[in-house]
């Protein structure tokens, strides 16, 4: 449970479970800003990306080596609200998942068989460790990099700059509301809260690295979605499906099943990954055991997600953005700052 | 192994529950669908035509083929419960993921076709690639003139429509670009006219002219040359012929690479479009009584009577589409929207009437890349 992993297969990991939420985003999210400007927020999340991860960093950095367990009653909270904003985003990842397979890939076809076996596969892969996931990702990362990249070659004569917008059309304040919404959609930053200690290299250069390459394949798919299909967009559920379904190159004719595999293994890896998180923090605050943790998870997962799967009201009941925004933006660097401040009173007692 | 073998058995078991319903829709109980038209009828009821991929297709004793494609004529309030109104006729569910192409009967042309093509939007099985046209009269007469034994009609529109960069007096435009034309300021479009006409054996299938919408509904119609024109414009015209008159005898050049920029002045009172057309082409055709090297004088003389055509006819496109007709299919409003922000926010309301007073000025600039078999010049 101990083992640790480097930073590049940590941010590795992390690139690869960001870039789901923005391939799966639902243009509702961004609807009142306009095709340029949601390649300007990417710049808006590195900034308040970077004001989530100050607190978290100097915590690490200055009191990293301490027992972790010195709070009880705190770790036991901290366990809690961490658990619950990750089966949050593991329901809202399956939940996606599930609604993806069930409005495109097979529209007539109850998709619960497939949202079963994910939870299941996910459970056992959250089981193995954070090592096989860490190891998973650096294999699949090149590989669904170059996939990607292909799909935005086999588009570029489809761009057209006019459909383009003019920068901040509707003012600013839309597209610093949509970067913190996109920002609370970021589950990555609990991951780095939870997971710091266990992450072995250059942390600062690993964060900052992950969020601007992170915030430039955001720009891009963007980009191809804003120059291809324009307002079209805005009548597609997910457009980054529907831009990669127009592709063709040579005889290859839409390339919307190379997305679909992209976003499965994505999908279980941020799964697999929430999941062992989950029974990590609960197993080591409570002393529970760790199998225990992971099955009632994957029950209790499977169970939300097959509530949720016969409707999409209840899908946008789950997947709302304020939920996000609160967990995220609030309760991560709330607990490292109420941490921080607790281990510099006891530093000064002690003193 | 005993636990492994009981895991599977029972996840394949809970898979065959939960997809119960999965099993009844094998091919043999879909129709897949190549094409569809629509027509509106006199009460507001849509009739539906849809070209079905006829899957009972084998030779008989006697050496004949049944046709390889089916025709379907269906009616509803609306056209997806007109399509789903397939399923109680033969027992099967049409499945549109293979869609090549939708028809609008003129009718509907006339009366405003967003409100039929919702259901391509929304609907998950479409692509939004899937191409667009009308015809002159109703979409289900076209299909059953056009269809055939051997013919897929969709195929030979995908196949003619497709051919719009190799061939400017043709046009093309698919569910997407159509959506984003109409939810632009302008909210103009075009699409290509397809018509038949009597070939040695069957009917054929051609493209003639472009159809013109504004706000949804059909405003006027393009000859070929104007088609070629719009093409130019809108950058979508690759290759192709241009026919003009060079000392009264009828001459040809071949188009090989065209790009269009176009630019918008709004610091006076009135926008200003400046359209600058560069060609590179071959000269393919000179008709004169003998065949002759021409000189270099001969040459320009010949660039500049093309480009003269060229530019003639695109002042007289942007004439007939933004002071006659008030539309804006090619989108010129969005370099207004692009470029001047402020004043297209503060002049929205008034758009048509700003395009209409609008300058477009062109430049046609033709590069002479071969003369054809001779290099006297």
């Amino acid at each position: 449970m101990n083992s640790k992993v480097t930073v590049f297969q940590f941010y590795s990991i992390l690139i690869l479970t960001r870039l789901l939420t923005t391939l799966t985003y639902i243009p509702e999210y961004t609807e009142d800003i306009t095709a340029s400007d949601k390649m300007i927020l990417t710049l808006f999340c590195i900034i308040f990306g970077t004001l989530i991860y100050i607190p978290v960093y100097i915590l690490n950095k200055k009191y990293g080596g301490e027992n972790q367990k010195t709070f009880g009653t705190f770790n036991k909270i901290k366990a809690v609200i961490f658990s619950i904003v990750f089966f949050y985003f593991s329901v809202s990842t399956v939940s996606r998942l599930d609604l993806f397979a069930g409005t495109v890939v097979f529209p007539e076809t109850d998709a619960k068989f497939l949202l079963l076996l994910v939870v299941i596969f996910c459970c056992y892969s959250a089981y193995l460790g954070i090592e096989p996931i860490a190891r998973s990702a650096v294999i699949f990362i090149a590989p669904i990099l170059l996939s990607l990249s292909f799909i935005f070659f086999a588009l570029w004569k489809k761009t057209d700059l006019l459909n383009l917008t003019p920068p901040f059309y509707n003012g600013v304040l839309p597209v610093v509301k949509a970067s913190l919404n996109s920002t609370g959609r970021t589950v990555e930053y609990a991951v780095i809260a939870a997971l710091f200690p266990f992450v072995t290299g250059n942390h600062k250069k690993g964060f900052l690295v992950w969020r601007i390459s992170q915030s430039v394949i955001t720009a891009i798919v963007f980009f191809f979605e804003g120059t291809i299909l324009g307002a079209f967009s805005d009548a597609q559920l997910f457009p980054v499906y529907a831009i990669a379904s127009m592709a063709r190159f040579s005889f290859f004719r839409g390339l919307g099943a190379i997305i679909t595999g992209l976003w499965i293994i994505c999908a279980f890896l941020k799964t697999s990954l929430l999941i062992f998180l989950q029974a990590k923090l609960i197993s080591e605050a409570f002393g529970v055991n760790k199998i225990t943790v992971i099955a009632v998870t994957g029950v209790l997962l499977a169970l939300v997600c097959m509530l949720i799967s016969g409707s999409v009201e209840r899908f946008n009941i789950i997947d709302t953005s304020s939920v996000k925004f609160v967990l995220i933006l609030i309760s991560v660097p709330i607990l490292a700052i109420v941490e921080l401040i607790m281990r510099r009173r006891r530093k000064c007692a002690k003193q | 192994m005993r636990k492994a073998v009981i895991i599977l058995t029972c996840i394949v078991c809970l898979g065959a529950i939960l997809n119960r319903n999965t099993f009844k829709d094998d091919i043999s109980n879909r129709s897949i669908v190549q094409g569809v038209g629509i027509d509106i009828n006199d009460d507001g009821t849509y009739t539906v035509t849809l070209e079905i991929i006829n899957t009972e297709n084998y030779s008989n004793a006697d050496g004949t083929a049944k046709p390889v494609m089916n025709l379907r004529t269906l009616s509803g309030k609306t056209v997806s419960s007109a399509i789903k109104s397939a399923y109680a006729i033969d027992g099967k569910t049409p499945v549109l993921s293979q869609n090549r192409v939708i028809v609008i009967g003129k009718k509907l042309a006339e009366k405003g076709i967003m409100p039929s093509l919702d259901f391509f939007i929304r609907g998950s099985e479409n692509y939004p690639t899937v191409q667009i046209a009308t015809v002159q009269g109703r979409a289900e007469d076209f299909f059953k003139d056009a269809s055939g034994e051997t013919t897929v009609v969709s195929r030979n529109i995908e196949d003619i429509l497709m051919t719009s960069e190799e061939d400017m007096s043709v046009s093309s435009i698919t569910l997407c670009d159509l959506v984003n034309h109409y939810k632009s300021a302008g909210a103009s479009f075009y699409m290509p006219i397809i018509s038949t006409f009597e070939g040695k054996e069957k009917k054929e299938i051609t493209s003639k002219g472009t159809a013109v919408f504004k706000e949804g509904k059909l405003v006027c119609n393009l000859s070929e040359e104007e088609t070629a024109s719009l093409n130019f414009l809108c950058n979508c015209a690759r290759r192709g012929a241009v026919d003009f008159s060079y000392n009264g005898v009828p001459a040809s050049i071949s188009v090989i690479q065209n790009s269009t920029k176009k630019k918008v002045d709004y610091s006076s009172e009135n926008p200003q479009f400046f359209f600058k057309v560069k060609i590179k082409a071959d000269l393919a055709e000179i008709d004169s009584e003998t065949v002759y090297n021409p000189t270099q004088t001969e040459v320009d003389a010949m660039k500049e009577c093309a480009e003269e055509k060229i530019k003639s006819d695109i002042e007289a496109l942007c004439r007939k589409l933004y002071r006659q007709e008030k539309a804006d299919p090619l989108g010129f409003s969005r370099l207004i929207y692009i470029y001047y922000p402020e004043k297209f926010r503060a002049q929205e309301k008034n758009l048509s009437e700003i395009m209409t007073n609008s300058q477009y000025s062109v430049e046609v600039e033709i590069c002479i890349r071969r003369l054809g078999q001779d290099y006297s010049s």
